[in-house]
C-alpha cells in the first residue's frame, strides 16, 4: 500500500514544477492608454489638458511622494461633467509604474495599472486591491480618508499607487470643477 | 706556478646565525608587501565611514587591471543647439549629465523648442537644460528613433510604420499620409566635446573599496597576485616564529651566562 508520502509526491512535483516556472510579472502592459481612456468616457474621448506644476504643488508632491517630483506638468482628460482621466507614473522600487486614475467630482471614481515594469509587487493591478480607492477623497492634510489595506511582498508598490492617487486628488483639488 | 689549492668549504654557519640571516632577508623582501598590506587593511577597515563603498575610481590603469575597456562614446544626436549623447548608463545634455538610461540611447531630436530624448523604451520631453518637462505616452511597441518633420514629432518602431504624436488626444497615431524616410541618425561629436566627456568616467561597477579589498587579497593582480599575498602571508608566520625564537634563545643564552645575584650554598 503507498504510503501518504508517495501518494503527495505527483502534488508536490507538480508545485515544484509551477514554482520554477513561475516567472515574474515584468514590463508587462495591461491597458492601453485608449482602453483606459474609452473605460473613462464612454462615448467621446475628450482633448486632453495640460496642467503647468507651480511651486505650490511642487511641494506638495515633495510631501506625498516623500521625494521632488520629477516633471514639469502633468496631462489629464477633463469630460463634459466633472469627471476626469489622469494617467501618473511612479517608482514603486526601481521601475516606474503607469497609474490610470478617474475622478469625479473630488472623488476616485476608479484606479487602473496600466503598466508595470517592476519585477516584483505586480499584485497591485489586482481589482481587490485598486477597488479599495473606489469614492475615496483627500482630507486636508493630504491623505485618503480611508485605510488602504496593503500586500505582502508588495509594500512598495502599494505605497507607489496610494501615493499617485493622493497626488492625482490633491491635483484634482487644483482644478477648478465646472458649473454643473 | 703554484700548485693547485684544494678546494676549502666554508665552514658551516651555526642554525640560529642562518636563521637570523633569513629572517633578516625575508623582512626586506616582505617591506613592500607588508606596507600594502597594512595601508590598504587600514583604509578597509574605514571604509564604511569614508564612505567609499560607493565612490567610483575614475582611473584607467585601473580598469585596464580589471580587464574593463574605457567607455569612449564619439557620437551624439544634434538637437538643436544640443549635444545629446550617452557615455556608459548617463545620459548627457553637451557636458552634462541628465539621466540614467540602462540601454542605447536611441534618438534626440528639437521639438517644440525642446527636447524629445528617446531612451530605455521611453520617449520624455526635457528643456534644453536638461529638465524634464514630461514623459510622453507609452510607446506603441519596440521603438527604434526619432525625427521632427514639419513640427511634428515621429517615433520609427521596429515592427511597423512611423507613428507621429497627437497633441491633442495625446497619443501615437499611425500615418495616413507620407512619413519621413529615415530617424534622426548619430553625428561624430565635436572634438572638444568628445574629449571632454571621455575623460574622467567612473569605471562601471568598481567602488573605491572593491579595488581595495582586490588589491589587498591580491585579486587585482589575477592568480600571481593571489599566490604572492600567499606567500606573503606563509613568510609572516616564518618572521613571527623566527623572530620569536631568536629573541627567546638569546634570552635564555643571556640568563645562562648571567651569575646569579644570590650566592649559592
Amino acid at each position: 500500500m503507498a504510503s501518504v508520502t508517495d501518494q503527495r509526491f505527483p502534488l508536490f512535483l507538480c508545485l515544484l514544477a509551477s514554482l520554477l516556472l513561475a516567472r515574474p510579472a515584468a514590463a508587462e502592459d495591461y491597458l492601453s492608454q485608449a482602453d483606459f481612456l474609452k473605460q473613462a468616457f464612454a462615448a467621446v474621448t475628450p482633448e486632453v489638458k495640460t496642467l503647468w506644476l507651480n511651486n505650490d504643488h511642487k511641494q506638495a508632491a515633495t510631501s506625498i511622494f516623500g521625494h521632488a517630483y520629477n516633471g514639469m506638468r502633468v496631462r489629464y482628460w477633463q469630460g463634459d461633467n466633472s469627471r476626469r482621466a489622469w494617467i501618473v507614473e511612479e517608482i514603486g522600487k526601481e521601475r516606474p509604474i503607469s497609474i490610470g486614475v478617474i475622478t469625479e467630482g473630488k472623488e476616485v471614481k476608479d484606479v487602473v495599472i496600466l503598466a508595470f515594469r517592476e519585477s516584483r509587487g505586480w499584485e497591485v493591478k489586482n481589482r481587490f486591491f485598486t477597488e479599495q480607492f473606489a469614492n475615496a477623497t483627500l482630507t486636508t492634510d493630504q491623505n485618503l480618508d480611508r485605510k488602504v489595506d496593503g500586500i505582502t511582498g508588495a509594500t512598495l508598490s502599494v505605497r507607489a499607487v496610494t501615493s499617485s492617487v493622493r497626488w492625482v486628488l490633491y491635483l484634482n483639488s487644483q482644478l477648478d470643477l465646472p458649473a454643473s | 706556478m703554484k700548485p693547485a689549492q684544494p678546494h676549502r668549504r666554508r665552514p658551516s654557519m651555526p642554525m640560529a646565525a642562518r636563521l637570523i640571516l633569513w629572517h633578516r632577508r625575508v623582512g626586506i623582501l616582505l617591506l613592500p608587501v607588508m606596507i600594502m598590506l597594512a595601508v590598504t587593511g587600514l583604509l578597509i577597515n574605514h571604509s564604511q565611514s569614508l564612505g567609499w563603498y560607493e565612490k567610483p575610481v575614475y582611473a584607467r590603469w585601473i580598469g585596464a587591471l580589471y580587464g574593463i575597456p574605457p567607455r569612449q562614446t564619439d557620437q551624439g544626436f544634434k538637437a538643436g543647439t544640443v549635444w545629446v549623447s550617452q557615455v556608459g548608463d548617463e545620459i548627457y545634455f553637451n557636458q552634462q549629465g541628465i539621466e540614467h538610461c540602462s540601454s542605447t540611447l536611441l534618438g534626440a531630436v528639437s521639438w517644440q523648442d525642446n527636447i524629445v530624448v528617446l531612451c530605455d523604451q521611453r520617449a520624455q520631453l526635457r528643456t534644453n537644460e536638461g529638465q524634464l518637462i514630461e514623459n510622453l505616452p507609452e510607446l506603441p511597441t519596440n521603438a527604434t528613433g526619432l525625427s521632427n518633420q514639419n513640427d511634428q514629432l515621429w517615433l520609427f518602431l521596429s515592427n511597423s510604420q512611423p507613428q507621429w504624436l497627437d497633441d491633442n488626444s495625446w497619443s501615437w497615431q499611425a500615418a495616413v499620409d507620407a512619413t519621413p524616410a529615415t530617424a534622426v541618425a548619430p553625428q561624430l561629436l565635436p572634438a572638444d566635446l568628445k574629449s571632454s566627456l571621455n575623460q574622467e568616467q567612473p569605471l562601471p561597477g568598481i567602488s573605491r573599496e572593491r579595488f581595495l579589498l582586490d588589491l589587498h587579497s591580491g585579486r587585482l593582480f589575477g592568480d600571481f597576485g593571489v599566490l604572492v599575498v600567499d606567500a606573503a602571508s606563509l613568510l609572516l608566520v616564518f618572521l613571527a616564529a623566527s623572530g620569536a625564537w631568536s629573541w627567546l634563545r638569546r634570552r635564555l643564552h643571556r640568563q645562562g651566562n648571567t651569575p646569579s645575584r644570590r650566592p649559592r650554598n
